[in-house]
């Protein structure tokens, strides 16, 4: 298991490169110039943007540029926002915790609705239940998320209009109470495509005899559903949450925007607006390695639900 | 009796090559996709949505773009059946024409994901070594990204409009295809009908594009028909965050960005063109899924 993830984590490497090499170059080409960027507040003069040019290494060959930001990002330095003018791994450890636990927050919702919706609709199979089910999984798939921002803050805050009462607070930063429909929001498109697949994954596992077996020697049916079919169900799942993860990953750069909450993504969509290249450079880079460390905590997860899975 | 055995000979021979005729695999996905109510449901909207789109310059009261500040922030009535805008634009008529931009953003952005993946696909799993390698590392180095962060980063490059939101979103779906194209073709190639177009001399080009293409699309097809609605919505978040089709056009994610600062007082703004993005991303959705269990029931997409 050890060798396992060793050997995953060296795998990791050269993709991390590319990752790397893919951000720089995406920012190279980016038109414009920098330098011409940061000055121009100041009204910039063509000199002041030379030395600038000088300074930041912008007129250096482009392979010498990419063996510096390459050997820098190694180190784990992005350089300086443009425009914060701080060290842009800073900005990131200040915002990265609060999309982490939003990403969190909604995949408790998309669990929690997601495994109940496809169990009972499992259970219910073909009956008005299961189709209401499926009905509500498919427009939570269909459901442009910014949409359903916006719908659930015009709900809120009609209530709060017509019976005074703030019942949840929507917008900003604060302690769990702020992130709970944020959470609602981005959890329920995933909560929908995961209701599907439970649904499906326990269909198949509750044809299987050890199920007819095990209902046949007395144990309740409950037990059987929770420890031998789902448990058996949960692996097609748990190889899709790994993917869910990502789209919940990405899904903060909408929802951090829509509710203002502070955030990897919206740093990210802000550093694009305003041309905030080593921002969006750090970022970019920040996010994809979480996302590709879920997905290896992912795979591990296998073994733990499935004894059968061996690493070697 | 020897006419008779004859032409019930013949028959026979007949009736089996009408049967397999009959019995081809795409004609049994066809019927099951025909016999499935919900997929048939997803096709009827669909249609009906594209040709409001196709015929809105007949269908549209007004002028999609025309100001009349006079009218501004209206609620629906039967001069506006959707209501009006901060400019006084007509909702409806901005719907109809947004879903131009809307349906024919999502069809090119798939149609830049599919033929990229496809080839690389084909390529990487039919020759296999260095090759499949150098591709499925660069697919390895895309599927880092979470999608919609790629779609970002590559407007972020491009700078926003219409045209390079179809190629970000584009860009950023060719993994899927690739990996699923390859990992068909891994398996297809070891048939006997590839070996057989070998043994004939038939060139790598004419195998890969007669013999396993038409092999292997199905499931392709079902990805691509679900990648639609992906690519629509992903289209939309990009236009909604303001990076994407940019005003005055009229696209439904751009129109939802202007609403949202009228969402207390004029929510109708956001409520329909959303709704039509819902709409049309559920349909697609009841579509595909329809084509999925009529071409493959046991695919996991």
């Amino acid at each position: 298991m050890l060798r396992y993830i060793q050997r995953r984590l060296l795998i990791m490497i050269p993709v991390l490169w590319g990752v790397v090499t893919l951000v720089f170059f995406l920012m190279y080409m980016l038109p414009g110039d920098p330098a011409a960027t940061i000055l121009a507040q100041s009204g910039g003069k063509a000199e002041a943007i030379e030395k600038l040019r000088e300074q930041l290494g912008l007129n250096d060959p482009l392979p010498v540029q990419y063996m510096r930001f390459l050997s820098n990002a190694v180190r784990g330095d992005f350089g300086n926002s443009i425009f914060l003018r701080q060290p842009v791994m800073q900005i990131i450890a200040e915002n990265l915790p609060a999309t982490i636990e939003l990403a969190i927050g909604a995949l408790v919702v998309a669990l929690a609705i997601g495994f109940s919706m496809g169990i009972l609709a499992a259970l219910k199979c073909n009956t008005w239940v299961d189709r209401l089910c499926m009905l509500t999984a498919i427009a939570g798939v269909s459901m442009p998320n910014f949409w359903l921002a916006l719908l659930i803050m015009y709900l809120i805050s009609a209530i709060n209009t017509y019976y005074g009462v703030l019942i949840l607070p929507i917008t900003g930063q604060g302690g769990i109470q702020h992130l709970i429909v944020p959470s609602i929001v981005l959890g329920f498109a995933v909560s929908g495509s995961l209701a599907r697949l439970v649904r499906s994954s326990m269909l198949e596992v509750l044809r299987q005899e050890y199920i007819t077996t095990a209902r046949a020697k007395g144990l309740s049916r409950r037990v059987v559903i929770l420890r031998h079919a789902l448990r058996n169900a949960l692996i097609p799942v748990v190889t899709m949450l790994g993917l869910q993860f990502g789209y919940l990953l990405g899904g903060t750069v909408i929802i951090e925007t829509v509710f203002s909450r502070r955030g990897l993504g919206r740093t990210i969509v802000d550093a694009i607006v305003w041309k905030d290249l080593p921002v969006v450079q750090g970022a970019v880079f920040v996010t994809a390695t979480t996302y590709m460390l879920v997905n290896l905590l992912v795979d591990i997860s296998y073994a733990v639900i499935d004894p059968r899975i061996r690493y070697s | 009796m020897t006419a008779v055995a004859k032409s019930s000979g013949c028959s026979v021979e007949d009736e089996r090559t009408r049967r397999m005729r009959a019995e081809s695999p795409w004609r049994i996905a066809l019927r099951i996709l025909v016999r499935n109510r919900v997929a048939m449901s997803g096709l009827a909207i669909l249609v009906i949505m594209s040709l409001l789109a196709v015929l809105a310059p007949a269908i549209a009261p007004y002028d999609p773009d025309a100001v009349d500040i006079l009218h501004q922030l209206e609620a629906p009535s039967q001069a506006h059946i959707l209501g009006t805008d901060l400019y006084g634009r007509d909702i409806f008529s901005r719907i109809l024409y947004g879903g131009r931009i809307t349906l024919v953003v999502g069809l090119i952005a798939v149609g830049i994901a599919a033929s990229i993946g496809i080839v690389l696909g084909l390529i990487a799993g039919f020759y296999g070594g260095a090759l499949d390698s150098i591709i499925m590392r660069l697919v390895d180095v895309l599927l880092a990204f979470p999608r919609i962060l790629l779609a970002l980063s590559i407007v972020g490059m491009l700078g926003p409009g219409l045209l390079n939101v179809m190629v970000a979103v584009g860009i950023a779906g060719i993994t899927g295809y690739a990996r699923l194209v390859r990992g068909s073709v891994l398996s297809a190639k070891e048939n006997v009908y590839v070996e057989a177009a070998r043994v004939v001399g038939c060139p790598d080009h004419i195998i890969l594009r007669r013999h396993l293409l038409p092999n292997i699309i199905g499931p392709v097809i079902v990805l691509a028909t679900l990648d639609v609605a992906a690519a629509i919505l992903s289209a939309s978040s990009l236009s909604f965050l303001g990076l994407g089709v940019q005003p005055p056009t009229a696209e439904w994610g751009a129109m939802l960005n202007e609403g949202r600062q009228y969402l207390r007082t004029a929510p109708w703004i956001t409520l329909f063109p959303g709704l039509a993005i819902m709409i049309s991303v559920l349909s697609i959705n009841m579509l595909g899924d329809g084509l999925r269990d009529a071409l493959d029931p046991r695919m996991k997409i």
